[in-house]
């Protein structure tokens, strides 16, 4: 199913403005699924062919970007920077289930199968039902997930920016000589303090909507607070002049925001009062004889136990292997592939090819570096630079060509079985161009498989690369791979119709042919091809238009012409001496099928001629299959 | 109180270098020269002096007969200017006011070039209305020896205090290669690699232990604190490689590829790296380019190893497959870049900045550890592990009133074995006199605070 299908009703954001493209179809393409999920399983077929038709959109519209996110937010759906109505009937059921799984965001990778869209689906609602069926309060860890599919939990996010989050702290620290224009202390002190005056006001307002506070006359604001809040905005305010490290301060001014959020809600005042009096509970300094303004470590403000407990979890992860689970190779080849993905410059990209030259010669490169270079070159190809992507194909064929054929064919494998159609289309004339130089020590089985994937692609697919492989390689040398002449030449239809057309059809032509008469695709070609007998480099677009004929399954006018054409040239000249040649009764039947017309005059020579006045001078065979098949036109005509 | 002195000293150089990064009346300008005015002011008085002065002698500055280390690796830009002045140092005469100390800097910041004669470099400081700042004579000259020349400074390199070890030699050469590196990338040269391949080897041959390694992270770097973050990582890298059991050739190339991680931020915008407020999202996605673009510098070297351009693009990395670069699946950071991100985010969590205390080990860790997501648990665990919670070298005041130094970690990471420097009132005791006590065996005895490193009065 097409994007098409959903082309007529674009889904609109909250500015009413549509979504970019590929996006509306994307949401759809959920909604549909987990519809279809709620009358049947994962397993069911119905499922499954529906997830089918999901994926193929949701990587369709994802297009040429990596991955695609979607957040859950309080104002909606957010995805590519606009933000959709959670309400929306083709949102609402995606939303609802992320934001039960308290997911805070959802990425969906472009490599996305059905399988693993399936099993995404399959993970979320089995963490959905047991969130359903709990007793308890627990946290939500979506675990089991395809490596496609991530999610990450709202409590790892950080929805407010201004939140004091090590990402956030970490971009204060790294981002300047100093922490931000705010974080000097007489800075973040005042904006404390604004912050808590306003809290004050909002709580000393609650105060005196529900008949608290002080009575008192004009004054100040303090006069109108319950001595509670007075002592609290007291000690609010003391905070910053006990401790004014910055770092501390920051995260003072933090909470201070929310308890100024909170405040605005009279449901939320006994939470903020909480709050307050929890951080004033906190700042309670071990007093230092030579510096009693310095805060103090204070080990009750530490909790080691609970440290020591984080640690000897963390310090359980597995190290013995983990440095050559999590080897530099394959990370810097990952790095000079996503480099060169980026289009760098020239320059650059030169001593990237020199790089990958001298990681990948390794006498120590194996399948694991191999898989890591096929999938890589797979999303290259799948970015749709065709030119750079055919540039790192022709890098890795050829380095490993030199030094590692042997892996060649499992590269090429890995890679084929990762592109979809259009990939393929463009990685075709460089599969074409390795199999035509050969792939010593391949498996048989990956051999097979790619040569069973070079004749899966159309000629008129192949013929869009034609240019690129008449340029590489294995048009500069006048040989070829036996591996192609061992399978029927209409396997690899394509391959040879562009032999016959490229500038080395003279060498190829011959061995086309040879193959066509081993093996010929069906009975007319191999009666073409006895006729024709030897190979004659005029007779090249006539085999070109036989392979294209078998390949379609139908004959082209033009074809049949030249056939007949060819046949009633043998037949009409055909000296005595010849006419019990093997061939001769298939082309009799041969031409009158195809031209009845044509025919009969052959026809009538055969029943009638006479040497020395007496004796039929037509093989009795042929005397009989040409009755035969007159007897059957005229039976034809009569009906 | 020397302590202080140096630390003014330290002042002075960073208000040179905000003056370089902002202009003239820029509040972060206004506000060093504030502070220093305030803070000499502060300590006349308390010395009851009526001048502070400091000489400068072959790249060094000098006080009492004695070189100031750390004050002479981190103030290189008050250095510098001393010597394009042609000056032997600067004495500050009460009262020295904010618009002196900030005339001060703005002549720090903006003088490129040698200043004719001394004269020549006096009549400029009075033009530019810089008051009750003198210019000290260079040493030798025979116009009147300034206060505190020593005398046998050139003989006696004995006398060099007790701080000045032969690390300091390697710290500063580090500091040296990873300043000229970065000014490579800056103007789009080749950097130069082999040079920081032989220090980074340097380094790991050089700091045996943990405290070696403390005693790089303990000095204060106000001049500038990315270069100086460079070398600091390269050192904690030595250290979680150790803790790792990796072999020495590896540890060389982690200590390497940590003075190299951040070599991309030479190719950002200097208006965006410095920029003093929150950036925006294009100019976050330049500060994000900087991990790509450090492992393309390396990468057009051709001769930086792998490890060293997996660890600066994976840096920022998160063990999750958040952070930056974006990660595609079929992709994955190397052990490297997952420990140079320990320890980059650990050094700069940890590390001393103008108007910043160093955040204490354990606090960062808690931090760390609560963003579990982010850090691979292996390196993060060595991390921990090699330098408890209380790093050697680390000042310390213990559950009784005493003040220690960590000398060595305990096998509880709470319980170091420390050498005992103050008595309760605060008296500091005498060097030969300081008991090494193992709070492994003290159970009435613990850490109840630690002085983080560049915390002043």
């Amino acid at each position: 199913m097409g994007a098409s299908t959903y082309a007529s009703e674009t889904i609109l954001d909250v500015q009413d403005q549509p979504l970019k493209q590929g996006m509306s179809n994307l949401l759809k393409a959920f909604d549909r699924l987990m519809t279809v999920g709620t009358y049947y399983s994962t397993d069911h077929e119905q499922y499954k062919e529906a997830s089918r038709k999901a994926c193929g959109i949701i990587v369709e519209s994802i297009g040429g970007r990596s991955s695609v996110i979607l957040e859950t937010g309080s104002a909606g759906l957010m995805l590519e920077g606009q933000v959709v109505n959670p309400q929306h009937r083709n949102v609402r059921q995606l939303h609802e289930l992320l934001v039960s799984l308290n997911i805070a965001r959802l990425e969906i990778d472009h490599g996305l199968s059905p399988e693993d869209l399936r099993l995404a689906f399959k993970v979320l609602h089995e963490h959905k039902l047991a969130l359903g069926s709990s007793t308890d309060f627990r946290e939500v860890k979506v675990q089991g997930l395809p490596p496609t599919v991530r999610v990450l939990g709202a409590n790892l996010v950080l929805r407010d920016e201004e939140d004091g989050g090590i990402d956030d702290l970490l971009a204060d620290i790294f981002g300047v000589e100093d922490v931000s224009a705010v974080s000097s202390p007489e800075q973040l002190a005042k904006q404390f303090l604004d912050l808590i005056t306003r809290v004050i006001e909002n709580l000393r307002d609650y105060e005196k909507e529900n008949g608290g506070g002080a009575s008192g006359g004009a004054g100040t604001d303090k006069q109108e607070m319950s001595p509670q809040l007075r002592r609290l905005a007291e000690d609010l305010r003391n905070l910053v002049l006990v401790d004014p490290d910055p770092e501390n301060l920051l995260r003072l001014v933090h909470n201070a925001r929310r308890a100024l959020d909170l405040s605005r809600d009279s449901r939320s005042v006994d939470l903020v009062f909480r709050m307050l009096r929890k951080e004033v509970s906190r700042a309670k300094p071990v007093a230092d004889p030579e510096n009693p303004d310095r805060p103090a470590f204070n080990r009750d403000n530490h909790d080691l136990e609970l440290f020591r407990a984080e640690l000897d979890r963390v310090s359980a992860a597995p190290r013995g292997t983990w440095v050559a689970e999590n080897p530099v190779r394959l990370d810097y080849l990952g790095i000079c592939f996503q480099i060169l993905q980026s289009e760098p410059p020239p320059s650059l990209e030169i001593h990237l090819l020199a790089a990958l030259e001298v990681a990948l010669g390794e006498e120590s490169t194996g399948p694991e570096v191999i898989d890591l270079c096929a999938a890589a070159v797979a999303a290259g190809v799948r970015t749709g630079h065709p030119s750079a992507a055919g540039r790192q194909i022709q890098a890795v064929a050829h380095i490993l060509r030199a030094h590692h054929l042997d892996l060649l064919a499992r590269f090429w494998y890995r890679l084929w079985s990762s592109l979809d159609n259009g990939g393929r289309g463009a990685a075709w004339p460089y599969l074409a161009n390795d199999v035509l130089l050969g792939m010593d020590k391949a498996d048989p089985a990956d051999l097979g498989a790619l040569l069973e994937g070079l004749g899966s692609v159309h000629l008129h697919e192949a013929r869009q690369s034609q240019v690129v492989l008449f340029g590489l390689p294995c048009m500069q040398e006048k040989s070829a791979s036996p591996a192609i002449f061992t399978v029927p030449a209409v396997s690899l239809y394509a391959l040879h119709v562009l032999l016959l057309e490229s500038p080395l059809a003279d060498w190829h032509g011959p061995r086309i042919y040879r193959l066509m008469m081993r093996q010929p695709p069906n009975q007319l070609t191999g009666l073409v091809i006895q006729v024709l007998g030897e190979y004659r480099a005029e007779d090249r677009a006539l085999l070109t238009r036989l392979l294209e004929q078998q390949a379609k399954g139908t004959m082209s006018g033009e074809l049949k012409v030249w056939i007949v054409q060819l046949l009633l040239g043998q037949l009409e000249t055909l000296p005595q001496s010849r006419r019990r040649e093997e061939w001769v009764d298939p082309a009799l039947f041969w031409l009158g099928q195809l031209d009845h017309e044509a025919a009969r005059s052959v026809f009538e020579r055969v029943l009638t001629e006479r040497r020395l006045l007496f004796f039929k001078a037509w093989p009795e065979e042929c005397r009989s299959q040409v009755e035969r098949m007159v007897e059957s036109w005229n039976n034809a005509s009569a009906t | 109180m020397e302590q202080r002195f140096s630390d003014l000293i330290i002042l002075l150089a960073s208000g040179i270098n905000q003056r370089r990064m902002y202009f003239d009346e820029h509040p972060k300008v206004r506000a060093f020269a504030a502070d220093f005015s305030l803070q000499l002011s502060r300590l006349l008085g308390e010395t009851g002096e009526l001048e502070f002065s400091f000489g400068v002698y072959n790249g060094k500055f000098i006080r009492n007969g004695k070189y100031l280390v750390g004050p002479s690796i981190a103030g290189r830009s008050l250095i510098t200017f001393a010597e394009r002045l042609g000056c032997g140092g600067f004495a500050f005469r009460l009262p020295t006011e904010p618009h002196d100390a900030a005339a001060f800097f703005n002549l720090g910041a903006t003088v490129k070039d040698k200043v004719g004669t001394l004269d020549d470099a006096r009549r400029l400081f009075d033009l530019r209305g810089v008051g009750h700042i003198s210019l000290l004579p260079p040493y030798g000259e025979d116009k009147g020896k300034p206060e505190d020349q020593p005398d046998d400074l050139l003989e006696n390199e004995e006398d060099l205090g007790d701080d000045f070890s032969p690390l300091m030699a390697v710290y500063q050469s580090l500091y040296e290669i990873v300043s000229r590196n970065n000014e490579l990338s800056r103007r789009g040269h080749d950097v130069d690699i082999q040079d920081a391949r032989s220090f980074g080897e340097t380094l790991t041959r050089s700091t045996g232990d943990v405290l070696d390694v403390m005693q790089f992270i303990r000095y204060p770097d106000y001049d500038s604190y990315t270069i100086g973050h460079s070398v600091r990582v390269a050192a904690l890298a030595t250290v979680v490689g150790r803790r790792l059991g990796l072999d020495e050739d590896l540890i060389g190339e982690l200590s390497t590829a940590g003075l190299l991680h951040d070599l991309g931020k030479g190719r950002v915008p200097e208006s965006i790296l410095f920029k003093p407020a929150k950036l925006d999202p294009q100019e976050r996605a330049i500060i994000e380019s900087h991990p790509a673009l450090g492992a393309q510098i390396l990468i057009s070297s051709g001769d930086a190893s792998e490890l060293m351009v997996s660890a600066a693009w994976g840096h920022h990395l998160r063990a999750d497959g958040g952070g930056y670069p974006r990660m595609p699946g079929w992709h994955r950071p190397s052990f490297a870049a997952s420990i140079i991100h320990v320890c980059d985010v650990f050094e700069a969590l940890t590390a001393m900045r103008p108007y910043k205390r160093s955040m204490s080990p354990l606090a960062a860790y808690e931090i760390m550890f609560r963003d579990r997501g982010s850090f691979d648990p292996r390196p993060l665990s060595a991390l921990v592990h090699a330098l408890g919670l209380f790093p050697p070298g680390s000042e310390v005041v213990l559950s009784d009133g005493r003040r220690a130094v960590v000398s060595l970690k305990g096998h509880d990471l709470d319980r170091p074995r420390v050498r005992i420097t103050h008595e309760r009132s605060g008296r500091a005791l005498d060097p030969a006199a300081r008991p090494l006590i193992d709070l492994a065996g003290e159970p009435g005895l613990e850490v109840v605070d630690i002085v983080l490193i560049g915390a002043t009065a």
